[in-house]
C-alpha cells in the first residue's frame, strides 16, 4: 500500500512540475510590434522633408509618375504624370497607414492616384468597372529601406516605388513646373517615323507609345545579336524614366534627361546611359521585321476581318494629314484584304466607314491588288479602282488616301504590339498609319 | 493502521498543493487592450469636413457618415470595382441631402420622429458600382440601419464649379436613394395596408429590368423599379412624388397614351392604380405618421428645385 502511495507521491510531483516557456520570440506583444511598424512608416513618410518621388506599375500596364509630400495629419499633397493639368496642379487629400493582414497605406479620399483605379473608362481611358487595373490601398513590403519605399497594391497587385526627393525636387513639382510634354515636343520635331538614340557610337531604335505608356527599343549588340526591348516609362521633371533598363555591355539606359532640340543638325541632344547622346530622325530601323507586312496582312485575312484606323495618315508631322475626320458622318477607315473580286481579281479595300441613320455602313472605298510582299521587308499597294461613289464632300480625302497607299516604294510594318502596327512609308520614313485590330 | 491513515490524508495534502500551486498564471492587466491596434475604429486626424459632419449630423441626430475608404465596410451584394469620393463633394452633398431629406421630415413630423426612424450610418463611395448589362448602381441600403451612397464624385449640386444641368441626374438619383429608404424603414416598423398589395399582385415581377421607366406609367407604375415587389412599388411611388412634386403626378398621369399594354392595363387601370396608390399612401402618412403628404411634398420638392435648378 505505501508503495503505491509513494508512486502516487512521485507521479504527483512529476505531473505538477508545469513550467512555462517566456522565451518568446519576440519580447513584445504582436500588438505592440503592428504599433511601432505603423509608427516607424508614418514617422517614414511623414519625415521626409522634401517629399517622395514615386512611379506606380499598374497590374494594366505602363508606369505612372507621382510627386508624395506627406504630412502627420493624414494629409497628403501630389501630382502626377497622368495629364498635363495633374503634372501641374497639386491636389491635396487623405491618407492614413492601418494594420490589414500587412502594415497598409491607404489613400482614402480621391487624388490623382485614384485616376488610374477609377472603374469609370471615361476617366482614364482604362475599360469599363476597372480602369487600368491600379491600387490606392498598398502594404509595405519587407524590402523597404531609409530612402526608399516599396509598396504592392492589396486588390490588384499593382508596385509602386518610393525615393525620397531633393529640395530641389519638391520645388519644382508643387509650383507647376512639371511639364510632361517636354519629350513629345522634342520628339514631334523629327518628322521621321524612326528615330534613332546614339550613344558612344551606338545606335538604338527607339518607339515611344505614349497612350500606353511603353517604349520599344532595338539594338544590335557587340557582337552582332538583335535585342529588343518594350519597357514602360513615366516622365520626369527633366524627361522620362524607363521601368525597366536598356543594358547593352557597361551602358544601362535608364531615363533620358535634359533634353533640348538643335534645330542646325536636326537633332535631340540629351543625356542617356550615363553620358551625352543624340537622337535623330532615319528613315530605315537598325532591325527591320522583314516578316512584319506579311504576317499583318495575314493577322486580318485569314478570319476575313479587317485593321482599323481612325486618323488615316499622318504625313510630315501633321496627324489626319489628308483630313479624313472631316469626312461628313466618318467613323473610321478600314484595310481588309480580300474583300471583294472584280472580274477575276480579287482585291483588298481601304473603306471609309461613315455612320447614317441605320448605323455604320462602308459606302466607298480604293480597291487594290493582292499586295506584292518584297523579299527586304516592304509591301507595296497597286490601285485597281474605286468602289462605290465617292461622295463630293470626300474627294480630295479620298483622293490623297488613296493615291498614298500606292506610293512608290511601298511601306514597312512596324509591330508595336500584339495589336498594334504602324504603316511607314519607305521612302522617307515621314507618313505612316497606325493600325490597331479590332476584334 | 491510524498511523498508515495519518500518513495517507498527509501525502493527499502534499500532492494536492503541489498539484493546485505549481502553475502561477499572469493575470491580465486590462490597459492592455489599449495596444490592441485598431481597437475602437479608424481614427485620423479631423478636418473641417469631419468637424461638419459630427457638427451637422452626428451630434443633433446621432446619424455618422464614413466617407473616407475602408476596404472591409459592407457593401451588400456590391462585388465591382470602386474609388473613394472626392473631398470636395462631401460637404455639399451631406447639405444637399440635409435640406431635401431630414429639413422636411422634420418640419413636418418633429424632432423625435426624425431621430427616431433614421437610419444611422451613412457610407459614402465616389464612383457607381458598374454592374453587368450595362446597369449601374447608384444607391443600397441595409436593413434601415445604413444608407451606402455611390457616384459621390458626380454628383454636383447648384453652386459646385462646373455645375449644369445635365449633373441634375445624379442629385436626383441620390435624393430619390435617400427617399427611398427612408420610406422602406417607415413600412418596415408599421406596414401600410393589404389594399395596396392587392393592386397589381399579377404585374409585379423580378425581371423588372426587362421594361423601361417610360412603359412604366402605362401598367400603373411610377418606374421600372417599382414592379419588383410591393414593397418597393410603394417606396418608389413615395420617392418620385415627393422628389419630383405633385405637379409631375398629375403630368405623369395624363401622359399615359390610349390603348392596353403587353400586359392586358387599360389607360383607364394604370391611371386607377397611380391614384389608388396615392391615395393610400397619403392615408398611410396622417394615420400612421401623422403627417400631411402633399405638405412633406411640396417642401421636399421645394428644396429640390432650390438645390438644382
Amino acid at each position: 500500500m505505501t508503495k503505491y502511495l509513494l508512486l502516487f507521491f512521485v507521479v504527483a510531483v512529476f505531473l505538477s512540475a508545469c513550467k512555462k516557456n517566456e522565451d518568446h520570440v519576440f519580447d513584445q506583444t504582436p500588438d505592440e510590434r503592428i504599433n511601432q511598424a505603423l509608427q516607424n512608416y508614418q514617422s517614414q513618410l511623414s519625415g521626409a522633408q522634401s517629399g517622395w518621388n514615386a512611379v506606380l506599375y499598374p497590374k494594366g500596364g505602363g508606369a505612372y509618375f507621382f510627386y508624395l509630400k506627406f504630412n502627420d495629419a493624414n494629409r497628403v499633397q501630389m501630382v502626377s504624370d497622368f495629364d498635363s493639368a495633374s503634372a501641374v496642379t497639386v491636389k491635396e487629400s487623405s491618407y492614413r497607414l492601418k494594420a490589414l493582414q500587412q502594415p497598409s497605406l491607404i489613400f482614402d479620399t480621391y487624388s490623382y492616384i485614384h485616376v488610374l483605379s477609377d472603374p469609370d473608362a471615361s476617366v482614364n481611358g482604362g475599360t469599363l468597372g476597372a480602369g487600368l487595373l491600379s491600387d490606392f490601398e498598398f502594404y509595405f513590403n519587407d524590402s523597404t529601406s531609409a530612402d526608399t519605399i516599396k509598396l504592392t497594391g492589396r486588390v490588384n497587385g499593382s508596385k509602386m516605388i518610393l525615393t525620397k526627393a531633393n529640395a530641389e525636387q519638391a520645388t519644382s513639382y508643387t509650383s507647376g513646373q512639371f511639364n510632361i510634354n517636354l519629350v513629345k515636343e522634342n520628339f514631334s520635331k523629327i518628322l521621321e517615323y524612326f528615330k534613332r538614340l546614339t550613344i558612344g557610337g551606338i545606335g538604338y531604335d527607339v518607339i515611344i507609345d505614349p497612350l500606353n505608356k511603353t517604349v520599344i527599343f532595338n539594338w544590335t549588340d557587340a557582337q552582332g545579336s538583335i535585342h529588343t526591348l518594350t519597357t514602360t516609362f513615366y516622365y520626369t521633371l527633366n524627361g522620362i524614366g524607363f521601368g525597366e533598363p536598356v543594358i547593352n555591355g557597361g551602358t544601362v539606359i535608364t531615363e533620358f534627361t535634359g533634353l533640348s532640340w538643335s534645330s542646325g543638325t536636326n537633332t535631340i541632344n540629351l543625356t542617356a546611359g550615363g553620358g551625352p547622346a543624340t537622337i535623330t530622325g532615319v528613315i530605315k530601323p537598325l532591325v527591320l521585321d522583314t516578316e512584319a507586312p506579311r504576317r499583318w496582312w495575314l493577322k486580318v485575312k485569314t478570319n476575313d476581318e479587317y485593321w482599323v484606323t481612325i486618323d488615316g495618315f499622318h504625313v510630315n508631322g501633321v496627324d489626319d494629314a489628308f483630313n479624313i475626320k472631316q469626312i461628313p458622318n466618318y467613323s473610321f477607315m478600314v484595310f481588309w484584304p480580300a474583300f471583294g473580286t472584280s472580274g477575276a481579281t480579287t482585291y483588298d479595300l481601304a473603306g471609309f466607314i461613315t455612320e447614317d441613320s441605320t448605323g455604320l455602313a462602308l459606302n466607298f472605298g480604293a480597291a487594290y491588288r493582292a499586295p506584292n510582299f518584297t523579299a527586304d521587308g516592304r509591301v507595296t499597294f497597286s490601285l485597281l479602282g474605286t468602289l462605290g461613289t465617292v461622295p463630293p464632300e470626300a474627294q480630295a480625302a479620298y483622293d490623297a488616301t488613296s493615291a498614298k497607299f500606292a506610293q512608290a516604294g511601298g511601306y514597312y510594318l512596324i509591330q508595336t504590339s500584339d495589336i498594334t502596327y504602324d504603316m511607314v512609308a519607305v521612302s522617307d520614313a515621314r507618313s505612316w498609319i497606325s493600325w490597331f485590330y479590332p476584334f | 493502521m491510524s498511523c498508515m491513515k495519518r500518513w495517507m490524508n498527509l501525502i493527499v495534502v502534499c500532492a494536492g498543493c503541489l498539484l493546485f500551486a505549481s502553475c502561477e498564471k499572469d493575470s491580465i492587466n486590462p490597459a492592455d487592450a489599449d495596444n490592441i491596434n485598431g481597437l475602437g475604429g479608424d481614427t485620423w486626424t479631423a478636418t473641417a469636413i469631419d468637424n461638419w459632419i459630427n457638427d451637422t449630423l452626428t451630434t443633433p441626430y446621432n446619424i455618422s457618415v464614413k466617407y473616407k475608404w475602408d476596404q472591409f465596410e459592407d457593401v451588400a451584394d456590391i462585388t465591382s470595382i470602386l474609388v473613394p469620393p472626392k473631398e470636395e463633394y462631401i460637404v455639399p452633398v451631406l447639405s444637399a441631402v440635409r435640406q431635401v431629406w431630414i429639413n422636411p421630415y422634420i418640419a413636418e413630423a418633429g424632432e423625435p420622429f426624425f431621430k427616431k426612424t433614421t437610419p444611422k450610418y451613412f457610407y459614402m463611395i465616389g464612383s457607381p458600382a458598374f454592374g453587368p448589362n450595362q446597369t449601374i448602381k447608384l444607391g443600397v441600403a441595409e436593413g434601415g440601419k445604413k444608407i451606402i451612397l455611390l457616384a459621390i464624385n458626380y454628383t454636383k449640386v447648384k453652386g459646385m464649379a462646373g455645375y449644369n444641368a445635365a449633373d441634375t441626374f445624379w442629385a436626383k438619383e441620390m435624393f430619390h436613394t435617400i427617399n427611398h429608404e427612408f420610406a422602406h424603414i417607415l413600412h418596415q416598423t408599421v406596414l401600410y395596408p393589404q389594399d395596396f398589395k392587392n393592386l397589381n399582385p399579377s404585374l409585379l415581377t423580378t425581371n423588372w429590368t426587362d421594361y423601361t421607366d417610360e412603359d412604366a406609367p402605362r401598367d400603373g407604375f411610377v418606374s421600372a423599379y417599382a414592379m419588383n415587389n410591393s414593397d418597393d412599388d410603394f417606396v418608389e411611388t413615395i420617392s418620385f412624388m415627393l422628389i419630383n412634386g405633385r405637379q409631375w403626378f398629375e403630368d405623369l398621369i395624363a401622359s399615359i397614351p390610349d390603348g392596353v399594354t403587353d400586359r392586358g392595363t387599360t389607360k383607364e387601370q394604370a391611371i386607377a392604380r397611380l391614384r389608388s396608390k396615392e391615395s393610400i399612401i397619403v392615408n398611410y402618412y396622417k394615420q400612421v405618421w401623422n403627417i400631411d403628404f402633399y405638405s412633406l411634398q411640396t417642401r421636399v420638392r421645394s428644396a429640390v428645385v432650390a438645390q438644382l435648378y
